[in-house]
């Protein structure tokens, strides 16, 4: 290697290092006493997931903003990105933990990243709080960990229950997204529906981001369910539902709760009537001052109706800030707070958390009727 | 400091794997995209043989693995190599890409063995023969230890004759082969090499991570390994270790740098493609190689 | 029920054969993958969007000037970033790693503008399809096979035996030769970009109309554009949209005889069975042996 290149092969090696560990001491003065909590916030805001991570962050951003401002001056938030990869959330994990020194994370939106920084979370002894995470075994993993949003494993029992003895379905068939949700969910789902004497008839995943359906729709066609399940988010489910109703396929449609978005029925038009999905007390119609007041301000602020993800996001922060508010400074009385929480109410409904930080929410079923989202009775 | 140790361990996974692309595409002239997908072999290999009874039984669940994952990556690699190694240029980088794209769809649809995308969780933390990694800085050691042997390894097959007649192909083939030498024999050897040396950092980004699923394997990561490659140099001693540094650090120093956060991500992502572009056309020989992927 | 499937491919088909026959077009011209090709075609459905739904715009118009747009950015990728590129000697593969940087910078952008959620610029209610020999098929898929078939057959015309179209495949040919006898190479490989980049953005369009937009629509089309025009011949328009409808249907099939789950592997096993067996597509003409 000629010397010219030497050198700038050391150079480059060393403003590279320099640069991390410069910036990496510039913010490493440690938080004073009486100054604000830092809450880190890792979530997939750029990629096939950039949708939900974006949604949720709108919510959290609300929240902070609704605050006075002497309890906005309590917490002060750091947003990464993971990209939806698990190796990228370890990344952010880490600089949120050694670095900025946080106490607490909201992350993990997804299960495969959730995965993935829980254990770190444990040992280092930060509390995460997932918004959106349903994996059943994640509770498991990490006594710092908490969800709000019910796991797989009540999701899809619900709905498997609802369609056996409510709707009186026998005969389904399953069209779920490839990822760790769709996977676990249909898991639950044909187990406990098959358990209540139904027969699943065909299963199918399609990929994250996959635009045509029709044959999936046409194999389904083709052994006449009485019902399709479609475990799955908006952007999927909302061209199956279209293009079902294009192929003129009767079968009734059957979701789960993070379908609850308005842009279901903005691209699905008419195609979605009648559907029937899971959701939490969350709904944009409620009576509820809490919801109606959260449906207002988040249609003032953003010019669109808020969705599950963005409830999910606006209640993770505003339970930590409940937590804060209570005098809570460090990771360990910020989960014991948490564990001791008591009921506590928002627009993604009531809840609690059990011994594992598991949610303790209360599912409900609703419709699309005449172009909106209506309780099923 | 957790942190900066794990940046440093990032820049060694990557190092190692960055100079096992480089065997193949810098000294070869053959730039593979499916290199994520045996470094996700060694991942996998590892994940299920940590998992196994008779290998924890034996108490080296991590040699095992290492070495085994290292076995299954040369096995396959000559299923990607034999058929790819007949074409040339834009065509091979096609080709590898569907091996990289079919690799990673049975990651993540054979669910009996991968458990698709629900990943697999809880992979213990490295025992070397009693010696138990469990510390960042112990860590580090033991990557250091793995880049530099990855190093070793291309260093001392690109300065062998090997390695001559590696340049010779990647320069003229047809006139490598009317020297006499069976040109394919010593592509498919430098492929399985860099396979295994792949497959080495994947078992070690397993038992890291401790949780892996095929997002971490998707052709976007062969695409950043190519990208450290390019950048830092092909076909040089420096240029892998110079591009992972860059690569790995820079996205890290951009966390740094207080841009409004409602575009920050996307804008992380736009400098990254941007610098790409302009790599190509101030340095396209990269920071400090001596080969370009010319006509 | 397989009439039904039938259709759904040869639909599906029609779009890759239409992303097929522009990315053929610039990539045997050209001499490299163009990447970048796919986000030509997701500026160009948003600004579709843009114009049709925001600004409600009549849509024919609206798609012209569209289409005039994606010939504009097509023309300036190749401009402003290959063309000094290739000045410089750079490869082909240096050209394709600096054109996925021009992709992830506009997939960002776009990403930014609009934001990822899906987005609509259908005005009119989802209805069933209009029945034919018993499966279903809708008007914008009309459109899209109609659109298909007869850019085939006016490319095809254009390059056999107009002058310009001539020129075009001269340099695809040897460019170097073309240089030696007098052809300005760097105006014909624009004049590919242009064409290419229009029939991308028409592509775009009927997308649009028919599945929405999401910033990552353009690589997902592109990767079965290019298996198509691999698998057609790149530089024959016929085999290219061939090419799209092969892959169209062997994608549906397998959805149909395999777990869902499997279907993009098989386009891509597809991919590799045609670079190995007949790596000029269909309808190409043989490829060059290592150039001595």
């Amino acid at each position: 290697m000629p010397k010219k290149h030497r050198i700038a092969a050391a150079g480059a090696l060393a403003v590279a290092l320099a640069l991390v560990f410069c910036f990496a001491n510039c913010s490493k003065q440690p938080a004073a006493e009486t100054g604000p909590i830092k809450v880190g916030v890792i979530l997939p805001l750029t990629g096939d997931a950039a949708v939900y991570g974006k949604a949720i962050k709108n919510g959290i951003e609300l929240a902070l903003a609704e605050q006075s401002g002497d309890q906005r001056a309590r917490a002060s938030l750091i947003y990464e990105d993971d990209q939806g990869q698990a190796a990228t959330a370890v990344s952010v994990a880490r600089r949120l933990i050694n670095i900025e020194k946080v106490p607490v994370i909201i992350g993990g939106a997804q299960s495969s990243t959730a995965e993935a920084i829980i254990p770190i979370c444990a040992t280092s002894r930060v509390v995460l709080v997932s918004p959106t995470a349903t994996k059943p075994s994640l509770t498991r993993m990490g006594a710092y960990f908490f969800r709000l949003w019910p796991s797989d494993d009540y999701d899809g029992k619900v709905m498997a229950e609802t369609a056996y003895n409510k709707l009186g379905l026998r005969r389904v068939s399953i069209l779920y997204i490839n990822v760790a949700y769709g996977v676990g969910i249909t898991e639950v789902f044909e187990r406990e529906f098959q358990r209540l004497g139904g027969t699943v008839l065909t299963k199918d995943g399609y990929n994250q981001a996959a635009t045509d359906f029709r044959t999936f729709l046409t194999k389904i066609q083709a052994v006449n369910p009485e019902a399709i399940y479609l475990p799955g988010y908006v952007a999927e489910v909302a061209q199956i539902l279209k293009q079902a109703k294009e192929l003129g396929i009767k079968a009734r449609f059957l979701g789960v709760n993070s379908l609850y978005d308005p842009k279901l029925i903005e691209i699905a038009g008419t195609a979605a009537e009648g559907a029937v999905f899971t959701y939490p007390t969350f709904d944009t119609a409620s009576q509820d001052p809490a919801i109606a007041r959260f449906v207002t301000a988040y249609k003032a602020r953003y010019g669109s109706g808020p969705d599950a993800f963005a409830a999910q996001g606006y209640d993770s922060l505003r339970v930590l800030l409940r937590v804060l508010g209570g005098g809570a400074v460090g990771a360990e009385q910020i989960r014991q707070a948490l564990y001791s929480l008591g009921r506590f109410d928002g627009p993604g409904g009531f809840f609690t958390f059990d011994e594992h930080g598991n949610v303790q929410k209360q599912l409900r079923l609703l419709t699309v009727k005449g172009g909106t989202f209506t309780p099923l009775n | 400091m957790e942190y900066l140790l794990h940046i440093l361990i990032l820049v060694c996974m990557f190092t190692a794997l960055a100079a096992s692309l480089d065997l193949l595409a810098g000294h070869g002239g053959f730039l593979s995209l499916a290199h994520a997908a045996f470094y996700g072999l060694g991942a996998y290999t590892s994940a299920l043989i940590a998992s196994s009874q008779w290998a924890v039984g034996s108490g080296q669940s991590f040699v095992i693995g290492v070495v085994a994952g290292m076995a299954v990556a040369a096995a396959v690699s000559f299923v990607v190599s034999l058929p790819s190694l007949r074409l040339h240029d834009d065509y091979f980088v096609i080709a590898t890409f569907g091996f990289q794209m079919i690799l990673f769809s049975i990651f993540n649809n054979w669910m009996d063995l991968t458990r698709g995308p629900l990943g697999i969780p809880g992979i213990p933390q490295p025992v070397i023969f009693g010696w138990k990694v469990d510390s960042h800085l112990e860590f580090l050691l033991l990557s250091a230890l793995f880049a530099s042997f990855a190093y070793f390894v291309v260093y001392l097959l690109t300065s062998s004759p090997f390695g001559r007649v590696l340049h010779a192909i990647r320069e003229d083939e047809v006139f490598a082969q009317s020297l006499g030498k069976n040109t394919l024999r010593f592509k498919v050897t430098a492929f399985a090499v860099s396979a295994a040396l792949a497959a080495m950092a994947g078992s070690l980004y397993a038992h890291y991570i401790t949780y892996i699923d095929p997002t971490s394997f998707t052709v976007m990561e062969s695409i950043l390994v190519i990208s450290m490659v390019i950048i830092g140099g092909a076909g040089s001693l420096w240029g892998p270790l110079v591009g992972a540094v860059v690569l790995v650090t820079l996205p890290e120093a951009l966390r740094f740098v207080g841009l409004p956060s409602s575009v920050a991500a996307n804008l992380r992502q736009i400098i990254y493609g941007a610098l790409l572009v302009v790599m190509m056309m101030a340095r396209p020989k990269g920071l400090v190689g001596k080969y370009g992927f010319g006509r | 029920m397989h009439s039904q499937l039938l259709i759904n491919g040869i639909v599906v088909g029609a779009g890759y054969g239409l992303v097929a026959l522009s990315f053929g077009l610039i990539c045997s011209t050209a001499g490299f993958f163009h990447l970048a090709h796919s986000a030509v075609y997701t500026a160009a459905a948003y600004t579709a969007f843009v114009l049709v739904a925001e600004l409600s715009i009549p849509a024919p118009l609206a798609i012209s000037a569209t289409i005039l747009g994606a010939i504009a950015f097509g023309a300036a990728i190749e401009f402003f970033i290959y063309r000094p590129l290739h000045r410089m000697g750079s490869g082909p593969t240096v050209l394709l790693l600096s054109s996925l940087g021009v992709l992830v910078v506009v997939q960002n952008v776009v990403s930014m503008a609009c934001g990822d959620s899906t987005q609509t610029l259908r005005s009119q209610a989802v209805t069933e399809g209009h029945t034919v020999l018993g499966a279903r098929i809708t008007t914008v898929q009309v459109e899209t096979l109609a659109a298909g078939v007869l850019l085939t057959v006016l490319l095809s015309v254009w390059l056999r035996w107009s002058g310009s179209g001539k020129l075009l495949r001269a340099v695809a040919c040897d460019e170097d030769l073309s240089t030696l006898v007098g052809v300005r190479t760097n105006r014909v490989i624009l004049l590919a970009f242009a064409i290419g980049s229009g029939i991308c953005a028409l592509a775009a369009t009927l997308s649009a109309y028919d599945t929405d937009l999401t910033p990552m629509m353009g690589f997902r089309a592109l990767l079965a554009g290019i298996v198509a025009a691999i698998v057609g011949g790149l530089s024959s328009p016929l085999g290219a949209f061939l090419g799209g409808l092969f892959v169209g249907l062997v994608q549906n099939y397998a959805a149909w005889w395999l777990p869902g789950q499997w279907q993009d592997t098989t386009v891509f096993a597809i991919l590799i069975l045609f670079l190995l067996v007949r790596p000029q597509g269909f309808f190409g003409k043989p490829l060059r042996k290592a150039a001595l």
